[in-house]
């Protein structure tokens, strides 16, 4: 029957999450969706859109609705790779060197405007963002296990940027972008905006880390099965074949994509992966992956779809 | 790590491409069951043919599997270049494990004819690419080998399970071009667009794959043996050790059939019962046996009709005795009485090699009398004999009749016959003879002319296992309607006028009752008809489609003669067919004789000794015609007997089909209409008849098979879109692509068919799947997604 494919979950949590950010980023709640999404698959955001739009916002709102640690760092040129991963101070009273962690041993950690910061600054997130762990003068630091990375990025300036080297983006799970809302979106922003003091209250989080953490387990439990599998590596196949894309999706982007497909499908109610989860997901994932796009990337992420066939009985 | 888990599911992926090509093997499997069937026939021992095959067969599962394996212990090596050279190198060792098997079993007798080895090379190269059809090319290259093996023994056979398998094979192959075309399809509809111009392509292919499939049927069914004696189309065919075809046409074989002397081409010692056999029939106890005296009138007169000259005998025979030995010169009729020629050991009368239908004619008549035909003087009459003259060809001498041959003959046919238990001095010859050779003859007297128009030997009888290459002319009827190549109506130049009916012994009829319904018949149908080949043509269809064979015929002896009681009953036996049309002929004013000889037709045809066996069942009689004073052509009146064989170019062919097509739109313009109407309204509204029949489909399958519905429903709703020009492409799920259509559409269908799809653990039963899917169908008209699509492509257009 059907109410017997409902997999038994609680969506109270996930379902005020949702409203949380729908109202913190009006109109736009398929972005939205992607954001939980890509929380629930624990992989890492990355905003990527123009000057104005919601990033931060957006960010902020879904920092303050996951409880744990939070912190930002606002790249700048001169921001250094130990003011992320933290470092040694000596400590002239033990006389013993004592680790200073950086905002990296947070819970969520926003990263603004991450293209401003150097390269070499950007690197020192490399091993936290994939293994989830810092390591500082031969020691290992373990990450929190719903460590999560939002960055936001703006497209469109080059002066004082660096672009994230391929490295870096294959570390994120998704892309984002927001776009312009909507007219009555705009105008009902406006409206919302009118009597609003300049520092609002602090909300509460809506998810525990803990509620965050086994929601994670649960979606990384649903089904995929094995013909969607093979049609995802087809997909991955077709990507690297594709003769206007330079570097192909990653095995790693791969295990991502699977796990933003899970993801979405237990949104959607689902215990199961259908090919469709698959596609819908599958612009955020790839527009992240495909080096060498100058332009034009929906189209080739279109034809990629198109080129493989739907798996069917 | 995830490098490790990459890694591993791009191996999952290589190999699964590895998995058994359900495409592929299927035809592969049929072609293999056609050759093996076809080598029960072949073979020594059948069972050796079953064991090997079970030991090829599980010996590719294992090599199969054995490759998968180590491809997934070496996945470095795992390529898929890897993967085809490993599969080339696999169809290899198939071939020379073949050609090493035979050299094996031919050491204990158990081998193959060389053709058979050839075929079995093929197909377990074709196999074994079907094993590995998911190498690029693979699949196409081993549909390709097993259809010409297929083929090729669906030529050289006459059975019919193999004949069946055979159009298996066709249908399965032509699915497959059509999915090819249809995926074509898919990769073209890939932006979406609407395809309004779509569904006329797709219309032309099923059309033609449709006519293909009619014509491969065509193709495989045993219609004409003709199509199995395909000679030497092997190169190596024959030779030496015991294992070439006893039907290869490049070398004899081991000698057995020559001494048997049982085929056309040989003329070996001969020690069998058959051959002792000393009372051969001639030609007219042949017509005894076969008619039991049908041309004669019962108890009034007793005479024979034919034969006179050879007949004679029957009743005189004639015997001495020398030093103790008696030599008969003639028959034992008492011995005649007592054997039927279906009691004989033998029963061949002749050996016909060469392509079938056949006429030989053996002896002819000229004059009716209302019962029965006789020979007369025909003394000065047309066509005037021929000379007979020796000539030289290839070394070989050639008796030849010294005649200009007109422009309607335009090409040969040849043919070996051999004597065998036939008593006849006549040359067994086909219409328009124009030579003949016998090894080693090289006197032309010894033939001559006979008065009766016809060549015949100048002796008692020919020999026996006399071979004798015959070789004549072949008409052109298109040539014949159209009244010459240079346009002269050479026949109607010719035709006699009724005023000189008393001076030709061929124009003559009999004064009976009968004469003013012949007459009227001629008259009936010649009218209008241009006058000639055309005439003659309208007279014998006349004959075959207004009057029934009836072999049961009896004569009645109230009746004022044969023609009148024929006449009378609308039908009756074949040579009643030939005597009558003779009659309408003559009353037409066109000089007929009466051929009577054996008729041989393709079920004559023996594949193993490749000749066809002419017993008394052959004997046959017909009309001949003679229009240009030359030749006699020769005619069928009797319905269901083969036409005389005619040589006409493809261009002619497809002429004479479209004045026949129009002449039955002419002659039934009722049913052309409602034909014509049934077609253009099928054409118009085709995109609803094809849905609607599908739709039945879709009950039959809610009835039969319930728990198919969802693919069904699926089907029918992508026949939907396919109809109104917008096929849904393969890369794109059910849900995105009618929710299009129709964005508020119930999420049961889509939840039903992803749980049936992608989720191991559903539990749904047939009982949960008609409403949804019936909402389905429901929602998704053709007409609301043809809508969809009109409004899409103006929107596109604007």
């Amino acid at each position: 029957m059907i109410q017997d494919l409902e997999p038994k979950l609680s969506n109270e949590k996930i379902g005020t999450l949702r409203d949380r950010l729908n109202s913190a980023l009006v109109g736009k709640a398929d972005v939205v969706e992607l954001v939980i999404a890509c929380v629930l698959s624990r992989g890492h955001l990355l905003f990527d859109d123009l000057p104005g739009l919601g990033k931060t916002t957006l960010a902020k709102a879904l920092a303050s609705a996951i409880g744990g640690d939070f912190a930002r760092v606002q790249c700048t040129p001169d921001l250094l790779p130990t003011d992320i991963s933290g470092f040694n101070v000596f400590n002239q009273k033990t006389q013993e060197f004592e680790f200073r962690p950086g905002p990296v041993f947070s819970d969520l950690l926003l990263a603004d405007e991450i293209n401003r910061a150097t390269p070499r600054t950007q690197s020192a997130l490399f091993e936290a963002m994939a293994e989830r762990q810092v390591t500082l003068d031969n020691q290992t630091m373990p990450l929190a296990k719903t460590f999560l990375v939002l960055a936001t990025q703006n497209p469109i300036e080059s002066h004082g940027a660096f672009p994230l080297p391929e490295a870096q983006l294959d570390r994120f799970a998704i892309k984002v972008s927001i776009g312009y809302p909507a007219r009555q979106d705009e105008i009902q922003m406006l409206a919302d905006n009118i009597g609003i003091a300049a520092q609002a209250e602090p909300q509460q989080p809506v998810i525990t880390l803990d509620e965050l953490a086994r929601t994670q387990d649960k979606v990384n439990a649903v089904e995929v099965n094995e013909s969607v599998r093979s049609y995802l590596v087809d997909l991955g196949t077709a990507t690297r074949e594709h003769t206007e894309v330079d570097t192909g999706l990653s095995p790693r982007g791969l295990i991502i994509w699977q796990s933003m497909a899970q993801a979405w499908a237990w949104l959607q109610g689902r215990a199961f992966v259908t090919p469709d989860d698959i596609q819908l997901v599958a612009k955020p994932i790839l527009s992240l992956r495909l080096s060498g796009v100058s332009n034009g990337a929906d189209r080739i992420i279109d034809e990629v779809i198109d080129s493989v066939t739907v798996p069917s009985v | 790590m995830p490098q490790d888990r990459a890694r591993q599911s791009n191996l999952r992926s290589r190999v699964a491409a590895l998995t058994l090509m359900p495409g592929a093997m299927l035809p592969a499997l049929v072609s293999v069951l056609v050759l093996q069937l076809f080598r029960v026939d072949q073979h020594r021992w059948v069972p050796m043919i079953w064991m090997e095959f079970t030991a090829i067969s599980a010996l590719s599962i294992v090599m199969f599997f054995a490759v998968r394996f180590w491809l997934q212990r070496n996945e470095n090596f795992a390529t898929p270049k890897t993967i085809a050279y490993l599969a080339q190198a696999g169809a290899v060792v198939s071939l020379v494990h073949v050609i090493l098997w035979q050299l094996v079993s031919r050491r204990i007798g158990l081998g193959d004819p060389n053709e058979i080895v050839a075929l079995l090379a093929i197909q377990y190269v074709g196999w074994h690419l079907a094993v590995f059809a998911s190498v690029k090319g693979f699949e196409r290259a081993s549909l390709l080998l097993c259809g010409s093996i297929v083929f090729f023994v669906c030529c050289m056979t006459k059975r019919y399970d193999i004949l069946g398998l055979g159009a298996v094979f066709a249908v399965m192959s032509l699915w497959w071009l059509a999915g090819i075309y249809w995926s074509r399809l898919d990769s073209k509809a890939i932006d979406g667009n609407a395809k309004i111009l779509q569904i006329h392509g797709v219309s032309t292919a099923i059309g033609a794959v449709a006519i293909a499939i009619a014509i491969g049927l065509a193709m495989l069914s045993p219609f004409s043996p003709r199509q199995i004696s395909i000679a030497g189309f092997m190169p190596f065919s024959g030779g030496e050790g015991g294992y070439q075809d006893p039907f290869a046409t490049s070398g004899i074989g081991d000698g057995n059939m020559l001494t048997a002397g049982t085929n056309a081409t040989t003329t070996g010692a001969v020690d069998s019962n058959e051959f002792i056999e000393d009372n051969k029939p001639s030609l007219y106890d042949v017509m005894m046996d076969t008619y039991k005296g049908p041309v004669f009138k019962p108890k009034k007169r007793n005479r024979a009709i034919a034969l006179n000259e050879i007949a004679k005998h029957i009743h005189d025979v004639k015997q001495s005795e020398q030093s103790g030995r008696t030599f008969r010169t003639m028959r034992d009729t008492d011995r005649v009485a007592d054997i039927e020629l279906e009691d004989r050991i033998s029963k061949a009368l002749l050996y016909v090699e060469g392509s079938v239908p056949a006429r030989f004619m053996v002896d002819t008549f000229q004059s009716f009398d209302g019962w029965d035909w006789s020979k007369t003087s025909i003394k000065g009459e047309t066509p005037l004999p021929p000379r007979i003259k020796l000539q030289t060809q290839f070394g070989k001498p050639i008796l030849k009749l010294t005649q200009v041959k007109p422009d309607y003959l335009t090409s040969n046919r040849t043919h070996r016959v051999k004597i065998m238990r036939l008593e006849t001095s006549s040359l067994p010859a086909p219409a328009f003879l124009d030579c003949w050779h016998i090894s080693r003859l090289n006197s032309e007297g010894i033939f001559k002319w006979s008065e009766s128009g016809f060549v015949r030997y100048d002796g008692e009888a020919i020999p026996e296992q006399t071979l004798i290459d015959i070789n004549g002319f072949v008409p052109n009827y298109h040539v014949m309607r159209s009244g010459g190549a240079a346009g002269d109506p050479v026949f109607q130049k010719n035709k006699l006028s009724k005023s000189n009916e008393s001076e030709s012994a061929f124009l003559q009829l009999p004064e009976s009752s009968s004469r003013d319904r012949v007459d009227a018949l001629a008259a009936e149908c010649t009218a209008g008809v241009r006058p000639g080949w055309n005439q003659v043509e309208a007279i014998v269809n006349r004959m075959r489609t207004d009057f029934e064979l009836n072999p049961e015929w009896e004569v009645d002896e109230s009746a004022d003669d044969s023609v009148s009681q024929f006449l009378s009953l609308n039908g009756g036996p074949s040579w009643m067919f030939a005597t009558s049309c003779a009659m309408v002929l003559r009353s037409a004013g066109y000089r007929t004789r009466l051929a009577s000889g054996f008729l041989v037709q393709e079920e004559d045809y023996d594949r193993t000794s490749r000749q066809s066996i002419v017993t008394s069942k052959n004997l046959h009689m017909w009309p001949e015609v003679c229009l240009d004073g030359k030749f006699w052509i020769s005619l069928e009146p009797t319905p269901g007997y083969p036409i005389p064989f005619s040589h006409e170019t493809p261009w002619q062919w497809l002429v004479a089909k479209a004045h026949a097509a129009i002449g039955w739109i002419w002659n039934h313009p009722i049913s052309s209409l409602l034909v014509a109407t049934a077609v253009v309204l099928t054409h118009l509204y085709r995109a609803n008849v094809i849905t609607f029949l599908m739709l039945l489909w879709w009950h039959v399958i809610r009835f039969v098979w319930p728990s198919k519905l969802l693919r069904a429903t699926r089907q029918l709703i992508d026949l939907r879109f396919w109809a109104a020009g917008n096929s849904r492409p393969l890369s794109k799920t059910i849900k995105a692509w009618y929710t299009r259509v129709e964005p508020n559409l119930s999420n049961g269908f889509y939840d039903l068919w992803n749980a049936r799809n992608y989720n191991s653990q559903h539990k749904i039963g047939s009982g949960d799947l008609i409403k949804p899917c019936r909402d389905q169908i429901n929602l998704l008209t053709l007409k609301k997604i043809q809508t969809f699509v009109s409004e899409n492509s103006e929107q596109e257009t604007l």
